[in-house]
């Protein structure tokens, strides 16, 4: 039932399925980033709204794809088709030249491009006649009124310089792709990700993305920190751990000039491969707060999927190991109802946690 | 659906238009990176004419005339690789025109008792329909056509008995599709998408209407 | 020895169904083993093993080639055995799963992937192959982002069946200098059209 005024939940399904950010104002939704449930093949964002009865046609009016990872964005563009009412709202880097012709090139090669949502979401902007709404730093998104309560919703990211320096990157692929006839790995859009700041009278939600923590005044954090409009004396209660907590998006700074004492964090994790967050990068984050929540746990063990027994003894018969990649769904939900004066209430959902107890 | 049900399955990518057989040697296909050296040097039953190319490369089996370009295979392991060669033909030709494409499937599902069998034949063919005007007849044939419009074309199922497999059911799916005749569109390039973009749908339709019969028998 | 062309086998089919009603007149609803009664030789009805119709059929496969109608001098067209291999039959590998994978990181012996499953759906999967896995002609296609199909089933060959995998990468062709030019005016021409004018940054 909802009975929230304003709510924000952040999904994560573990090892690379990807993260997604709800959040609730009165009775309109906003959608910041999508992956796909691999049992269902949907994206979450849908089967959580259905599931709680909202139209999605008319209730969702923003979407926001905050950079181009494709555990950020695969499904967005079925979300967009299914929410007639909605803007799309995407970084500022996209509208360069160069990512154009990335575009253009993985158009030929569609099995598995990242940018066949783009192309989608083109495709549906065109018969809408509408246009995407490009983001960058210390822009106005949003701002309304609910019940006398002032909201206002900010991109605190990307910086011209990160721009540039994503532009710069996008135009190496091409070189790349036609040198190895094979997809590269992505160049890291990161730094021309899409940082939010939700401002609610005054109080504050920071949603990190995935943007990193450069030592330049010009780009990353150190740009909203010391350059950021928006930010000049506003702190925030709520903050979405960018980047699975990692190294490269940490600085103490981050958590100095940005956020309340003892806020409430929430992140998601990536266990596979390089393992994010890592003991260190959590011991960074308890060290600024106690209320510190992972989306899903740790999976170390392996895991053979449920099949027919003859392919899986046949698999141990050819020696071919293969283990599964857990999906491990966890969502963070915090609400309030009332925006005057809130209390806010968290939740841990299914395989969400205490960070405490991720290892 | 059980799919050790599933006796044969043989797919077919055909696409029709204006086409040079005799370019179409296997060598050529190695030297543009379709498929691999050993494949090239020795293909099965090779025929090789002005009018008509055709070859056996044993994952899958080509062939081409004037008017039409076939890659079929009845090995699943392949399906998505001959998707793969037919895009990659024609990625490289892309001045090529082709018209129409036909993503086809004939299926040798097998039915294995009595029960099963009548249960099957009254879900596709009731008898009270039949009973009606033939009290005698019996289906020979079921022919349904769906209509598409984005890309323009059809489905069309047909079921019948199997002649291979005994007890069992052919099913013959064909996805049809072909570009706008009014299209300014030169070459190929137009039904190249429609095969990269429908594919997945092609393949979970062919599913789904596998199952819809038989689960719901 | 010459292969049926499809051009031929098509007009045969032409030429068939212009001939009076055939076998099936008898009524394709009767119960199979009646219509088999009715259209084999009484010795290949005996021959044949009904267990292969079994829901746990994984016993060995009879080639289709061997079934003929009790008129060896006509061939039912009806449901084609359009697709006759040869007389050497190539290697025919009977899949009972299949992936689809992308290489994410390489090392001296073996690869790592990640493994979409293309038979269930669901989760994903990963796996580390070594090279020697891969045929000799695919090695060089190893990089991160390749895509690859990796089935396990059986192999058959001469009616004989054994458990293997098939491991086959993707292969792209090399686009032209053209071909990207293309590529970028066209993706560039359909972003404009969906673009903001830059007065209009800020959305409300």
């Amino acid at each position: 039932m909802q009975d929230s005024i304003f709510e924000i939940s952040i999904f994560g399904g573990g090892n690379g399925y990807g993260e997604s950010i709800l959040v609730k104002i009165d009775k309109e939704w906003i959608i910041i980033d999508s992956f796909i449930n691999p049992s269902s093949s949907l994206p979450t964002p849908i089967e959580y709204l259905k599931e709680i009865g909202v139209d999605l046609s008319k209730d969702v009016k923003k979407i926001i794809c905050t950079h181009w990872h494709d555990d950020h964005f695969r499904g967005i563009a079925d979300i967009f088709e299914q929410c007639h009412s909605a803007d799309f709202f995407c970084s500022d880097c996209i509208d360069t030249q160069e990512f154009t012709n990335l575009y253009g090139i993985t158009d030929l090669d569609p099995v598995t491009s990242p940018t066949k949502e783009i192309s989608k979401i083109i495709d549906i902007l065109k018969s809408r006649n509408k246009v995407f709404h490009s983001l960058r730093a210390d822009q106005l998104l949003h701002q309304q009124n609910v019940k006398s309560n002032a909201i206002k919703i900010w991109a605190l990211s990307p910086s011209q310089k990160s721009i540039n320096a994503s532009r710069m990157q996008l135009s190496k692929v091409l070189t790349q792709y036609s040198d190895d006839k094979v997809l590269p790995p992505s160049p890291s859009p990161n730094e021309a990700s899409v940082a939010l700041l939700f401002e609610i009278n005054n109080f504050c939600f920071i949603l990190g993305s995935d943007l990193p923590y450069f030592n330049d005044s010009d780009k990353g954090w150190k740009h909203v920190i010391e350059n950021s409009q928006i930010c000049q004396n506003k702190k925030a209660v709520f903050f979405k751990v960018p980047h699975h907590g990692s190294s490269t998006s940490y600085h103490p700074t981050i958590w100095a000039k940005l956020l309340e004492d003892n806020p409430i964090v929430g992140l998601t994790s990536y266990s596979k491969g390089w393992g994010v967050p890592n003991q260190k990068d959590i011991n960074n984050i308890l060290q600024h707060t106690d209320n510190a929540y992972i989306t899903s746990s740790r999976s170390d063990k392996k895991r053979i999927k449920k099949r027919d027994k003859t392919v899986t003894n046949m698999l141990s018969e050819l020696r071919i190991d293969i283990t599964e990649i857990p999906f491990e769904f966890g969502q963070i939900k915090l609400s309030t109802n009332n925006l005057s004066n809130p209390i806010f209430s968290l939740e841990l959902i299914k395989s969400a946690i205490h960070l405490n107890k991720y290892f | 659906m059980n799919k050790k049900l599933i006796k044969e399955h043989l797919l077919s990518i055909v696409l029709v238009g204006d086409f040079n057989p005799k370019i179409f040697q296997p060598e050529w296909f190695y030297k543009i990176g379709l498929i691999r050296e050993d494949e090239a040097s020795n293909p099965i039953d090779l025929i090789s004419h002005a009018e008509i190319m055709s070859f056996n490369l044993g994952w899958i089996k080509v062939e081409i005339n004037r008017q039409k370009f076939t890659v079929y295979t009845e090995q699943s392991a392949y399906f998505d690789l001959a998707r793969d060669f037919t895009i990659g033909t024609f990625k490289i030709l892309k001045h090529t025109p082709i018209k129409m494409l036909g993503i086809n499937n004939h299926i040798h599902v097998g039915i294995y008792d009595k029960q099963s069998w009548n249960s099957f034949a009254d879900k596709v063919a009731p008898d009270s329909l039949l009973k009606k005007g033939l009290p005698k007849g019996e289906l020979e044939q079921l022919t349904i056509k769906e209509e598409r419009s984005n890309p323009k074309g059809y489905t069309r199922l047909t079921v019948q008995p199997s002649l291979t497999h005994f007890p069992g059911a052919y099913f013959d799916i064909n996805n049809h599709f072909e570009i706008d005749q009014n299209s300014k569109e030169l070459g190929c390039k137009e039904i190249i998408s429609i095969l990269e973009n429908n594919w997945k749908e092609t393949e979970d339709k062919t599913l789904n209407i596998l199952s819809n019969i038989w689960d719901n028998k | 020895m010459i292969m049926e062309t499809s051009t031929e086998y098509l007009a045969k089919v032409e030429e068939d169904t212009k001939k009076p009603s055939k076998p099936l007149d008898a009524g394709v609803l009767d119960m199979p083993q009646e219509f088999l009664k009715k259209h084999w030789d009484s010795n290949d009805y005996h021959k044949t093993n009904h267990k292969l119709y079994s829901a746990n059929d994984d016993t060995d496969l009879i080639d289709a080639q061997e079934r003929k109608s009790s008129n060896s001098s006509e061939k039912l067209y009806l449901a084609p055995e359009v697709l006759k291999t040869s007389a050497n039959k190539s290697i025919f590998f009977d899949a009972l799963q299949k992936w689809e994978g992308i290489v994410v990181s390489v090392n001296s012996t073996s690869f790592v992937s990640r493994l979409k499953d293309l038979t269930n759906k669901g989760t994903d999967e990963e796996v580390i192959l070594p090279y020697d896995k891969i045929d000799a002609e695919d090695i060089s296609l190893i990089k991160p982002g390749a895509i690859f199909y990796l089935a396990v089933g059986y192999k058959i060959k001469n009616k004989t069946k054994h458990k293997a995998s098939l491991i086959r990468f993707r292969r792209i062709v090399d686009w032209s200098e053209d071909e990207v030019i293309d590529a970028y005016l066209k993706g560039a021409e359909k972003l404009r059209a969906v673009s903001p004018n830059q007065s209009s940054k800020n959305a409300g």
